[in-house]
């Protein structure tokens, strides 16, 4: 979804939050300028309605929504209570982060948060499925990606360049920052699969290549029950 | 390694006639770029040599038009360091091929398009006329990968064409769109630091045949062949100060440039080949892609790997060293042409001459002819079959891969799968094929267990068709040795050679059925180029050791060395002539042996085999390891190697006799 029209969910559910649901009033809330026809397309997308001078939402719009505010205000709450930035750094920032926040990530600073309900300005956080089980333990770091089981998927954060010449061969079949790949086995080799391609690996290099670990729905589902 | 390796060089002499143009095939590794310059060249071809690059480059005339076509070796990047990978760069600065006249041919696996539209990009800034050619689009579709190629051409701004090169589809088209090639427009934009240092370079040296932006860029990396290229169009004086102007654009970077620059044409092409290409990938997948799934498996992997090492013996072995061997010597030899030479030789008058064409322990025709035709072609043919269907199907780098983790323990990786098992071959080719390795310490251990006791095919098969007359337990001491040796001499060596060994980073391409017609063909021309190569040989070297053995040398040097291989591996004084025979050319001086073998004990025949599987091999393989290895590193090989075999050829009598094993 386009940055723009994430900032308009978000921009509807904080007018809603204070009980206005007028177009002039999002606006008012909306740090981007929009136009009609943006908010018609979130409406083709089934995620608004309108009706008698009201914006209202959908229920994929409010879930929507209400994803894209967790994600703003836990950044906030991180930025200002963990970081010690000010108001108006934090608020810049915390627009630019709620776009790009992986779920695996934001699931991780919530915890390392402690599941906090409200943001620095007193406003609700809502609540993520990690806030639901109470978890306690971040089970997503930053990792080697020797250190996923055969099946487990990680994106690609960084990659240590221990030997340039193997960084740069690295780069070219295209294990760059933000790929998804998956370890397919590590014996008798290190094999990985991203994309279209597969690639036997030596211990050395699968452990400079720095990865969040993605779960799928299952490695959720048995999160949630420990 | 081409065939084009062996080929003659009468054509050379038609590719440098007038001025036509010179396609030059790139792109990354196994995307087709060979199968597709096979389907567009005649059959007769050269290669070109490029100043400061070891590999060679296939050259062949285009069929049914005007220029040549130059197949290069796959590549990564522009910045690649490999020897391999420079060579698709440094031919576009060779002198032998003049600038105007270049076109690129860019060949892309439609499978992994970003992958290639990257190497686009990087090539793009030559500003040379180019084409895209998208190959495999029929495997890219059973993954669920729809590209919409009107919409690529128009984001690249040149022509693209669609083909299935091992099908032949799409072939003739992309002939006729060779006419249609224009420069692609660089799309990349680099940091204004970079930019500024391109357009200083551009208005330094504005008569490149080709834009100087690409000079700048790899000036940028400090690369050795374009300083060399300067320096010889522009003079010291011009390199001097673009080396000083690089060095200030390079200044307070926070990456390598190479990597930086890699970064953003990867970026680009992510860019591009997101806009072009849709991915619904099929839920379920093909038999034949478990399979090769299989071969990587530990559990399966292993029987897989003993079934085809079994179904290798009985089509090299049984079929080709025995039943191929048998039928032409029966059938062919003994019923007509060893009759009809005696009747033709009966008209020669000199003796001298009739005996040396047809005695037959030393005769031309008995020993160097009939050996080569009947005994070591029919192996050759059937292990180039053999390799062809495991290296087309993608089974090699399986096998890489399941023994990536013993290999590291000989001081190698999986990758050195690939020289040792050419090494079952020819010998020579393994040492030149030990440049797929990344290291220095690799390149040694790997010529050092190559060059030790690889036996190569023709060795190989007269081994099998010598040992199959023997108790199994002959074969047992003899394959034993080897395999075991060749453990212990790679753990060794690993322990002695100094130097690092390379990370292995090992694509794995799909597992595919191998069309057996390419592989037929294939087969029977590196067949037809070893035999050029050898039968003269055979025929020297018999004439040789006739001559040799008539004016009493034999003799002499049978009674002088006689006891101490006597004494030390218990052989029998006519094994010298085994190893004349054996230095001139290994398989000549091992069919020697079959030959001679009704005059060897069964464990005579075991000593000697295994003397010779480890004794150094034959001198075109000794000459290539000192030009590859250099003359130090060559020198030690070869010493260790002669004294390995005589201690091991030693032991191995003693023991024998001491224990009383005699293999009968």
């Amino acid at each position: 979804m386009e940055h723009k029209h994430e900032e308009i969910l978000e921009a509807v559910l904080c007018a809603s939050e204070c009980g206005k649901y007028a177009l002039e009033d999002v606006r008012k809330y909306c740090c981007v300028d929009f136009s009609d026809e943006d908010v018609s397309e979130l409406e083709r997308q089934g995620l608004l309605v309108r009706g008698e001078g009201k914006i209202l939402f959908s229920r994929e719009g409010k879930a929507h929504a209400e994803k894209i505010m967790r994600r703003h205000r836990l950044a906030e709450v991180l930025l200002k209570s963990i970081l010690k930035l000010k108001n108006s750094e934090m608020e810049k920032i915390a627009c630019e982060v709620e776009h790009a926040l992986l779920p695996e990530v934001e699931e991780s600073i919530c915890t390392l948060l402690g599941h906090p309900e409200i943001c620095p300005d007193g406003k609700p956080i809502p609540k993520g499925p990690c806030c639901h089980a109470g978890q306690r333990t971040i089970s997503n770091t930053v990792v080697g990606l020797d250190e996923l089981q055969p099946g487990e998927k990680g994106t690609i954060t960084y990659i240590k360049p221990g030997s340039h010449s193997n960084l740069q061969q690295l780069i070219s079949l295209g294990l760059n920052p933000g790929t998804v790949v998956t370890v397919h086995r590590k014996t008798p080799a290190f094999c990985i699969k991203y994309e279209q391609t597969e690639l036997a690996l030596d211990d050395e290099i699968a452990k400079n290549i720095f990865v969040w670990k993605v779960l799928g729905e299952e490695g959720r589902a048995t999160e949630a029950r420990a | 390694m081409t065939i084009c390796d062996q080929c003659d060089t009468s054509c050379r002499a038609d590719a440098h006639k007038g001025p036509s143009p010179h396609y030059v095939f790139i792109g990354t590794m196994k995307v087709g770029k060979s199968t597709l310059y096979d389907r567009l060249t005649a059959s007769d071809c050269a290669e070109i040599a490029i100043p400061g690059i070891a590999v060679s480059i296939p050259r062949g005339r285009l069929k049914g038009r005007d220029g040549t076509a130059l197949d290069t070796p796959g590549i990564h990047s522009l910045f690649s360091t490999n020897e391999d990978e420079r060579a698709s760069r440094d031919i576009l600065l060779s002198p032998e091929i003049p600038g105007e006249d270049l076109r690129l041919v860019l060949v892309a696996d439609a499978k992994n398009l970003k992958r290639t539209i990257a190497i686009a990009l990087q090539f793009a800034e030559y500003g040379l006329p180019m084409l895209l050619v998208v190959n495999m689009v029929d495997e890219a579709a059973s993954r669920g990968i729809e590209i919409d190629y009107a919409k690529l051409s128009e984001k690249l701004g040149m022509r693209v064409m669609t083909t299935i090169a091992r099908e032949g589809i799409g072939v003739r088209e992309l002939g006729r769109a060779l006419d249609d090639v224009r420069p692609m427009k660089p799309l990349v934009t680099y940091s204004q630091r970079v930019e500024q240092f391109l357009s200083v370079v551009q208005k330094l040296m504005p008569s490149s045949p080709f834009s100087s932006r690409a000079l700048g860029i790899l000036l940028l990396t400090e690369d050795t062949a374009v300083e060399r290229y300067i320096l010889d169009k522009y003079g010291a004086g011009m390199l001097d100060q673009l080396h000083r102007l690089a060095e200030e654009a390079r200044r307070e970077r926070p990456l390598a440039v190479d990597i930086e620059l890699s970064n953003l044409y990867q970026a680009e092409a992510a860019r591009i080949a997101e806009q072009v290409q849709k991915v619904e990938p099929p839920t379920k997948s093909s038999l034949i892609l478990s399979f090769g799934d299989w071969c990587t498996q530990l559990s399966t992997g292993i029987p897989i790997a003993l079934g085809i090492l079994v179904l290798l013996y009985y089509f090299i072995g049984a079929f080709g060293a025995t039943f191929l061997v048998d039928t032409i010597h029966d059938q062919l030899f003994e019923a007509h042409l060893i009759p009809l030479l005696a009747a033709l030789v009966d008209f020669i008058p000199s003796a001298l001459i009739r005996e040396m064409l047809m005695d037959p322990d030393f005769g031309v025709f008995p020993t160097g002819v009939f050996l080569a035709l009947g005994l070591v072609m029919p192996v050759i043919f059937c292990f180039y079959i053999a390799f062809g269907f495991l290296q087309d199907s993608g089974y090699l780098v399986r096998i890489s891969i399941l023994l990536d983790r013993v290999f590291r323990l000989i001081g190698l990786n999986g990758k050195g799968v690939i020289p040792l098992v050419m090494g079952f071959s020819c010998v020579t080719m393994s040492i030149l094929t030990t440049r797929v390795l990344s290291t220095d310490k690799e390149k040694n251990i790997a010529s050092f267990l190559v060059f030790l006791c690889l036996p190569c095919a023709p060795l190989l098969a007269v081994m099998m068709i010598i040992l199959a007359k023997m108790p199994v337990s002959a074969s047992i001491t003899v394959y034993g040795l080897i395999f075991s040796q060749l453990l212990l001499a790679g753990w060794l060596a690993n322990k002695v050679i100094p130097g690092k060994r390379s990370h292995l980073i090992l694509e794995i391409p799909t597992m595919r059925l191998p069309k057996p017609w390419p592989v037929i063909k294939m087969a029977s021309q590196k067949t037809f180029f070893f035999i050029k190569e050898a039968l003269p040989i055979f025929v020297l070297a018999s004439m040789f050791i006739f001559l040799f053995q008539r004016v009493g040398g034999l003799n002499a040097l049978e009674a002088a060395l006689g006891p101490v291989i006597n004494t030390v591996m218990g052989l029998p004084e006519q094994s010298i002539q085994v190893f004349i025979k054996t230095m001139i050319r290994r398989e000549s001086g091992v069919a020697e042996l079959e030959h001679l073998s009704p005059l060897f004990t069964n464990l005579q025949i075991v000593v000697n085999l295994v003397l010779m599987t480890f004794l150094a091999p034959c001198i075109n393989a000794t000459i290539v390891l000192f030009k590859e290895r250099g003359a130090r590193a060559g020198a030690l090989i070869l010493g260790t190697v002669t004294v390995y075999a005589i201690v091991l050829a030693g032991l191995l009598n003693h023991v024998c006799r001491l224990a009383g094993i005699t293999f009968t």
